[in-house]
């Protein structure tokens, strides 16, 4: 698993790990069942706080992403899982509905929003 | 028992310090010291209690330059036997070499090298050859060489150590001040007979006798570098490093 | 969770200064950034928990162990890191290997060579010719060679080049992988702690202000700018540090106290640094406005 850490990014460290974790779990980067890092060796790997990445595994693990395995550690959860897909739908569906919401705020019609979303799902 | 343990460990990083700094020297003086009081007279070798001093007058300047305090700090030591191992690394930089000077002095005296100088009628040889004679002067020589200095080493760290170094020149000033004072007002009472008559022991003749002495000398200045480790650890354990 | 340190209520004065009621804890497993202006008691507090300094009241314990009865015991399982040497010049690390072996019942000598290798620390130049950076390494060896369960460094990156510090990030997280272990890092250059500490400790004028965990703290305060006459009235008396120049003004705010501002002032995440600024600047303008 790649992750890269931008200290000047306006996000928390956290989230930076979160969202390129489950980038690479939904795109097939990392497996299903694949063994993750544990906690500390996670944190030495990145230089930063056992705190931080004790965060991102338990959001992870309670967006269904990956899960705890007592005594062993931390795995990639079974992709099909529904859970995951429910919460992405949910995801996709609060994401549209701020970009219908910010699109009109701005003043645009219905088609100029739809025309923007179709070039981002061309890129 | 621990004590004593942790008091060995000080000495030893003591002895460690002041090693590279001093060992070289140390044995390169020793040797000519040696092979000149073989030849020439036994007491050149009393001079080795001065040469052993650069094991300890180094020490305190080194600790002074390279932060020790904050190493007394996190060693698992208590403060008092640090400052106690300084008094007996004094002491027993002292006794070592009283005890080497002895060993090389009965070297010297065994072995009447000045036989195989040339010219063995000539006036030079003869002073050698009475100075190779005289054993009670260089048993003198030894232990009082020994007492003076251990005495004086170990009162010096006391003062070091309690008042800093840079107090030290003036209060070894006082102090030979003081005494100086004590012996005229002695001496001048001595000349108008105030004193009650004191009468000086005689040295003993035999082996046997001196040795005792020698044994109670060294004695009393093993107390009395304890006795002024003690003071000076319990002066400083109430201080902050 | 068991701490690996915990001071409470602790007091000590010197004159023209003293440690004020000083309480915080480090539980095992964490790093503790230890932060806060020169002078702000940072040393006196290090030096209170190794025993060196007496303390007038309160109470440290260290592994559980009273820091002033059981403080032998304390020091055969605790690591410092000076902010400059405590060996002596003269020595190579051999030497200085030879020295210390016998006072650790934990020594591991193979593990001192190991460390050395590691960190490419030379054995036969004298260790007062070693860079501040090579220093601190040398006590960061000597540290994991007598199996030290807590690390303490009182301001190891004042004067250490980049590299160097970075080195330092590196020897810290995987030290504390060990989840039995700690580390306190004493420190003013906030940029080394601010990823590495799971906790932070902000002391100022011998006073803790802030103790907790370092995510806590930095989502509790924002850094707020604008224009001074945008600010309401309830609210200037909230903000931390304030300062005003021609044209606006800045300083911190509680994020708690953001909902409601108005939208023509702008804020941003504040940083541990920004954080210890402005406590800074409080104090001036608390004198100013007195004076005034």
């Amino acid at each position: 698993m790649k992750i890269i850490i931008k200290n000047k990014s306006e996000l928390p460290i956290y989230e930076q790990i979160e969202q390129q974790m489950k980038s690479q779990i939904l795109d097939g980067t990392v497996t299903e069942d694949e063994q993750l890092p544990s906690i500390r060796q996670l944190a030495r790997d990145l230089k930063i706080s056992v705190i931080t990445t004790t965060r991102v595994y338990n959001d992870l693990a309670d967006e269904g992403f990956i899960v705890s395995v007592a005594g062993k550690g931390y795995f990639v959860a079974p992709r099909n899982n529904e859970l995951l897909r429910e919460r992405m739908l949910y995801e996709m569906e609060d994401g549209l509905e701020k970009a219908v919401k910010n699109g009109r705020n701005a003043g645009l019609s219905n088609e100029d929003i739809m025309a923007a979303l179709k070039k981002f799902m061309e890129d | 028992m621990k004590r004593m343990k942790d008091i060995l460990k000080v000495m030893r990083f003591d002895f460690l310090t002041a090693k590279p700094l001093a060992l070289r020297v140390f044995i390169i003086v020793t040797v000519i010291c040696f092979v000149l009081s073989l030849f020439f007279s036994p007491l050149i070798s009393s001079y080795i209690t001065f040469v052993a001093l650069i094991f300890v007058i180094p020490l305190q300047s080194v600790a002074d330059k390279s932060g020790f305090n904050k190493l007394y700090g996190i060693l698992p030591v208590k403060r008092k036997n640090i400052t106690r191992a300084r008094f007996l690394y004094v002491f027993l930089a002292h006794f070592l070499s009283e005890l080497l000077e002895g060993v090389l002095a009965v070297i010297a005296f065994n072995l009447k090298m000045y036989k195989i100088l040339p010219n063995q009628d000539g006036e030079a040889v003869q002073l050698i050859k009475k100075s190779f004679e005289d054993t009670t002067l260089i048993y003198v020589m030894i232990i009082g060489v020994f007492a003076f200095f251990c005495l004086l080493f170990s009162y010096m760290e006391m003062l070091a150590q309690i008042f800093g170094r840079e107090n030290e020149m003036k209060i070894i000033l006082i102090t030979l001040g003081v005494m100086t004072a004590i012996a005229i007002l002695l001496s001048v009472l001595n000349s108008y007979d105030m004193l009650p008559p004191i009468n000086v022991p005689k040295l003993p003749e035999d082996i046997g006798g001196r040795a005792i002495v020698a044994a109670v000398i060294n004695i009393v200045m093993l107390g009395v570098c304890l006795l002024f480790g003690e003071i000076t650890a319990s002066r400083l354990a109430k201080r902050e490093l | 969770m068991e701490n690996i340190l915990e001071i409470s209520g602790l007091n000590k004065a010197y004159d023209g200064f003293a440690l004020n009621d000083v309480s915080f804890s480090l539980p095992k497993g964490f790093i503790m950034g230890f932060v806060g202006e020169n002078g702000s008691g940072k040393t006196t507090t290090i030096r209170s928990i190794l025993n060196m300094a007496k303390i007038d009241s309160g109470k440290i314990t260290v592994f559980g162990l009273d820091s002033v009865s059981d403080t032998i015991e304390i020091k055969e399982r605790l690591g410092v890191v000076f902010d400059s040497l405590y060996l002596a010049e003269h020595l190579n690390v051999k030497q200085i290997e030879q020295q210390l072996k016998p006072f650790y019942k934990d020594w591991d000598s193979g593990e001192f060579f190991r460390r050395l290798k590691e960190f490419d620390l030379p054995d036969n130049k004298k260790v007062g010719d070693f860079s501040k950076g090579m220093k601190m390494k040398l006590m960061i060896a000597i540290a994991l060679s007598h199996k030290a369960e807590l690390i303490i460094l009182d301001e190891p990156t004042s004067g250490l080049d980049p590299v160097a510090r970075d080195e330092l990030l590196d020897i810290l997280t995987e030290y504390i992988e060990n989840d039995n272990r700690g580390v306190l890092f004493s420190t003013h250059i906030t940029a080394d702690i601010e990823r590495i500490a799971d906790y932070v400790t902000i002391l100022h004028n011998g006073k803790v202000w802030y103790t907790g965990t370092k995510d806590e703290l930095t989502e509790s305060y924002a850094v707020i700018k604008g224009a001074e006459n945008d600010i309401p009235a309830e609210l200037k008396s909230r903000l931390i540090g304030f300062h005003a120049y021609r044209n606006g003004f800045d300083a911190l705010i509680k994020t708690d106290d953001l909902a409601g501002i108005p939208d023509t002032l702008e804020y941003e995440k504040a940083s541990i640094d920004e954080i210890l600024v402005y406590i800074a600047k409080e104090d001036k303008y608390e004198k100013n406005e007195r004076h005034s």
